[in-house]
């Protein structure tokens, strides 16, 4: 905005929050960082494709999981379209948690905290353990003999570590809720704090490529 | 029912050494996982697109308007 434009009795953008807001974004990822069409030689290898394909899952994931939504439980347990999502919804979740535990394991045999990357290492712990809530959950959602079981079982385990009362297995409906909101938020929004992160810090090098530490 | 009862009477089958015990399912799983990550690192990747030689930059550059206040 140049200063002709700025209308009277406001600021020429000094001190203003959008000012502010816009300069933080590209501090925290450079303009042609946030989707490089670029990456070092080191990447061009198949141990790199797996933090992408858990992506990938979990797009897989969230629109199955929107669509067992919207059709409610008779329709994923009775119609045979409703049990096909929710086969999709099941096994793009298995796909999910199998790459990114081998994205895991690569990361951590390169010690990909490396560089600055600390946060963009406990970033990722957090998804991960928040996956794990949210699959947990999504176990206790289904509404069958399988749930009944997961829950029963659980409800004690919780109630021992003293969060039962405020974590109620036994609650369907409190179950369900932290599984399409509660969670699903915190996993998208950690999932994206991690990417921002790769981004700015760019994708870690092999031990061997890497001349700073 | 006689399908349900069937299914709850096949419990799978479960390996137990001390008192570690796993389902054969899971260790079939762990083990093709552990397998796709080996093969991840031996096979080579198709080539193609442009690549950069030089390491990527690891923080971002300083802000040419110095911080702020």
């Amino acid at each position: 905005m140049s200063r002709a434009t700025v209308a009277p009795g406001t600021s020429a953008g000094h001190d203003t929050w959008t000012r502010a807001l816009r300069e933080r974004i590209e501090r925290t990822v450079p303009p042609g960082q946030a989707l490089p069409d670029r990456q070092p030689v080191y990447v061009a290898s198949w141990i790199y494709v797996f933090g992408v394909a858990t992506l990938a899952a979990l797009f897989v994931v969230v629109v199955t999981g929107g669509l067992l939504a919207l059709g409610g439980f008779e329709w994923w347990h009775v119609s045979s379209l409703g049990r096909f999502v929710n086969s999709l919804h099941l096994w793009s979740v298995e796909i999910f948690f199998a790459a990114m535990v081998i994205h895991l394991w690569g990361k951590f045999w390169m010690a990909a905290w490396r560089g600055g990357r600390a946060l963009t290492w406990m970033t990722g712990v957090v998804a991960f353990l928040a996956s794990i809530g949210t699959a947990f959950t999504g176990y206790l959602t289904q509404t069958n003999f399988d749930s009944q079981w997961i829950s029963t079982q659980a409800k004690d385990g919780l109630n021992a570590v003293g969060i039962g009362a405020w974590f109620n297995v036994l609650n369907p409906g409190q179950m369900l809720l932290w599984h399409v909101v509660l969670l699903p938020f915190a996993v998208g929004l950690i999932a994206v704090l991690h990417i921002v992160l790769v981004r700015r810090h760019g994708v870690v090098p092999p031990i061997e490529a890497d001349g700073e530490d | 029912m006689v399908g349900a009862a069937a299914a709850l009477a096949d419990s799978g089958s479960y390996l137990q050494w001390g008192w570690f015990s796993i389902s054969l399912t899971n260790l079939l799983i762990i083990a093709g996982m552990v397998v796709v990550f080996v093969l991840a690192l031996l096979l080579p990747f198709p080539g193609g697109g442009p690549a950069e030689p030089a390491p990527v930059r690891t923080r971002a550059p300083a802000d040419p308007d110095g911080p702020r206040p």
